[in-house]
C-alpha cells in the first residue's frame, strides 16, 4: 500500500514537472545553475572515476587471460567495449547517485522543512517548476556529457594503464578496441546515460521535495534519495540490456 | 574572469560534443580530419568479415571495412576505407583470409603490377579464401566416419584379444615373459663380465679401421697415378687388338686362297701330281742307282777316266 502511494505521488510530481516544463521562463535561470553544478562540476570525479574504471579493467583482464593462447588485442575488446556499454554510464550513474543526488534532496528537503516552499507557493510561484523541473532536466541533458567524459577517461586510462603496466601495447589495445567497436553500443550507451539522470534526479527531487520532520526528516530523505537512485539505476541497466541488446 | 553559468554549460556542452566526434572517428578508425579514401570489392561470400574488420597489404594496417551488403547477383559487396596514402594499382586483388588460426578475418590486398591506379569508389578483384579451419570443418564428417570406423575395428580387435586371452594363455605367456626375462638377465649378466673385452675389441677395431683411413690417404696418390696407367696400358691393349684383328682378317684371307688351290702355296698343297711326279722319279732314281751299282759299265761303258776327268 505504502508502495503504490509512493509510486502515485512520484507519479504526479513528474507529471506536475512534465505539465510545467513550457514555463521556460521561471526555471531558466535555475536550469543554467543546476546544468553547472551536475555537469561541470562533476567533470573533474568523473575523470576520475574513468581512469580507474579503464585502467583497473585493463589491468585485470591482462592477469586473467594471462595464460590463455588468445591475442592481446583481445584485452583492448573487452575493456572498450565493457567500458563504452556498461562501466562508463553504470559507475558515473552510482557516483553520481551520491554526489548529484545527495545535493538535490537535501537541497529541497531543506527548503521543504524550513518552510521555504510553501513560502514560494503561498507568493504564486509554481514550485516545481521553479524546483524540481531545472534539476531533472539538467539531470537528463548533462549525463550524456559525462557519460563521454567517462568513456574518453576510460579508455584512455585502460591504454595508459596497458601501456605502463607493459601487459597490452597500446597498438594491440586499439586493434581490439577498433575491431570490436559497433556503433550502437554507444548510442546504447548514451541511452543509458540518458535514463540514469533521469532516474537519479527524479527521486533526489521526489525525496527531497516530500522530505518532512525537520533536519532529522532531510537526513533520511537523502539517504534514500542516495540509496534508491543506486537501486533503480541497476534495475533501469537490467531492464535496458534485457529489452534493447 | 568570472565566467557566466550559460558559458560554463556551453563551454562543457561544447568539448564534451567534440571529444565525441573525435573519439567515434578515432574507435571507427576513420582519419579525424580528412576524408578516406573509399573503395570496394565483391567477393563470393564475405564469412568473418564484419564493420571494422581491418585491411592490410603486405601485412600493414592501410584501412577498414565500413560495409557490407549483398548484391542483386548473390555475391557480397565490400566497402573499404584505405587510409594510407599509397597508391593501388588498378589490377590489384582483394583476398579475404585469415591472418592466423585464432584472428579473425581479415582483408588483404594484393598490389597489382598495373601503372593505373584506383581512385576513390573504384572497385577490386575480390577472392575469398577459405581458412584452415573452414577446410577442417567440411571434412569433419567424413573424418568423423573413419575415426569412429577405425574405433569399432579397434574395439573388435581388443575383444578378440580378450578372448584369446584366456587363462591357459596368460599363464603361458606369463611364463614366456619369466623365461625370457631369466634370459635377459643372464645375457646381461655376461655381457658385464665381458664388457672389458667388448671394450678393447670396439677399441682394436675403431684404431684398426683409423689404421685402415689413413693408409687409404697415404695410398691414395699411388693409386691415382697407377690407375692411370693401366687406362694407358688398356688403351694400347686396345689398339693392339684392333691390329691383331686386321691381321687375323689378311691370314684368314690367304689361308682361304690357299684352301682354294690358288697360288703356288694352293696347288702345291692341293694338287697331287707334284707329289706323283716325285714319287715316280724316285723310284726311277732308285732303279738307276741300283742299276749304277750292278753294273757300272753298263753305264760308264762310253766314258773313259779321261773323259771324265
Amino acid at each position: 500500500m505504502q508502495g503504490l502511494k509512493e509510486l502515485g505521488r512520484y507519479s504526479s510530481l513528474l507529471y506536475q514537472a512534465l505539465r510545467s516544463s513550457t514555463e521556460f521562463s521561471t526555471y531558466r535561470k535555475n536550469l543554467f545553475q543546476e546544468l553547472v553544478k551536475v555537469g561541470t562540476d562533476s567533470v573533474p570525479i568523473i575523470m576520475l572515476v574513468g581512469i580507474f574504471t579503464g585502467s583497473v579493467m585493463t589491468l585485470q583482464s591482462a592477469y586473467q587471460l594471462e595464460f590463455a593462447f588468445i591475442p592481446l588485442s583481445t584485452i583492448g575488446a573487452i575493456v572498450s567495449e565493457s567500458i563504452l556499454i556498461e562501466l562508463a554510464a553504470v559507475i558515473s550513474g552510482l557516483v553520481l547517485a551520491g554526489k548529484v543526488g545527495a545535493r538535490v534532496a537535501t537541497e529541497l528537503g531543506t527548503m521543504r522543512v524550513s518552510e521555504q516552499i510553501d513560502a514560494l507557493e503561498s507568493m504564486g510561484f509554481n514550485s516545481v517548476s521553479f524546483l524540481v523541473v531545472p534539476r531533472v532536466l539538467a539531470g537528463i541533458m548533462m549525463f550524456p556529457v559525462l557519460y563521454v567524459v567517462a568513456s574518453i577517461f576510460g579508455i584512455g586510462g585502460g591504454i595508459a594503464a596497458g601501456y605502463f603496466s607493459g601487459s597490452v601495447p597500446p597498438a594491440d589495445f586499439l586493434k581490439g578496441a577498433r575491431m570490436f567497436f559497433y556503433p550502437w553500443n554507444v548510442v546504447f550507451g548514451f541511452l543509458k546515460s540518458f535514463v540514469f539522470g533521469f532516474i537519479i534526479t527524479s527521486i533526489a527531487c521526489y525525496k527531497g521535495f516530500y522530505a518532512r520532520g525537520g533536519a532529522e526528516g532531510v537526513g533520511k530523505s537523502t539517504t534514500e534519495a542516495t540509496v534508491l537512485g543506486c537501486i533503480y539505476i541497476l534495475l533501469a541497466d537490467f531492464l535496458l540490456a534485457a529489452l534493447l541488446l | 574572469m568570472h565566467l557566466s553559468n550559460e558559458i560554463k554549460v556551453g563551454i562543457t556542452v561544447l568539448l564534451a560534443v567534440v571529444v565525441a566526434i573525435i573519439g567515434f572517428r578515432f574507435m571507427r578508425d576513420i582519419p579525424i580530419f580528412r576524408q578516406a579514401m573509399q573503395i570496394s570489392a565483391v567477393f563470393d561470400r564475405a564469412d568473418g568479415i564484419s564493420n571494422g574488420s581491418l585491411v592490410y597489404i603486405k601485412g600493414v594496417r592501410v584501412g577498414s571495412v565500413n560495409r557490407i551488403q549483398l548484391t542483386e547477383d548473390a555475391t557480397v559487396r565490400i566497402q573499404m576505407r584505405i587510409d594510407s596514402e599509397i597508391p593501388i594499382p588498378q589490377n590489384s586483388t582483394a583476398n579475404l583470409t585469415s591472418l592466423g588460426i585464432v584472428e579473425g578475418k581479415s582483408i588483404v590486398i594484393e598490389l597489382g603490377t598495373s601503372t593505373e591506379f584506383i581512385q576513390h569508389g573504384g572497385e577490386l578483384q575480390g577472392n575469398y579464401t577459405e581458412t584452415m579451419m573452414e577446410v577442417l570443418g567440411q571434412k569433419g564428417e567424413e573424418l568423423g566416419d573413419d575415426v569412429s570406423n577405425t574405433i569399432y575395428e579397434l574395439n573388435l580387435f581388443l575383444r578378440q584379444l580378450n578372448e584369446t586371452l584366456d587363462d591357459d594363455t596368460r599363464a603361458t605367456l606369463d611364463q614366456t615373459l619369466r623365461s625370457t626375462m631369466e634370459t635377459t638377465g643372464r645375457i646381461a649378466a655376461i655381457l658385464e663380465g665381458k664388457q672389458d673385452e667388448i671394450n678393447s675389441a670396439i677399441d682394436a677395431g675403431s684404431r684398426m679401421l683409423g689404421q685402415l683411413d689413413t693408409l687409404a690417404t697415404d695410398s691414395r696418390p699411388r693409386v691415382d697415378s697407377l690407375m692411370v696407367t693401366v687406362e694407358q696400358s688398356i688403351k694400347d691393349l686396345e689398339e693392339v687388338r684392333l691390329q691383331l684383328e686386321s691381321a687375323t682378317a689378311s691370314l684368314n684371307q690367304i689361308l682361304e686362297k690357299v684352301n682354294n688351290g690358288e697360288g703356288t702355296i694352293g696347288r702345291l698343297l692341293n694338287d697331287p701330281s707334284i707329289y706323283e711326279n716325285l714319287d715316280s722319279l724316285t723310284i726311277e732314281l732308285n732303279n738307276l742307282v741300283k742299276g749304277i751299282n750292278e753294273n757300272p759299265g753298263r753305264y760308264l761303258r762310253h766314258m773313259s777316266i779321261i773323259d771324265i776327268f
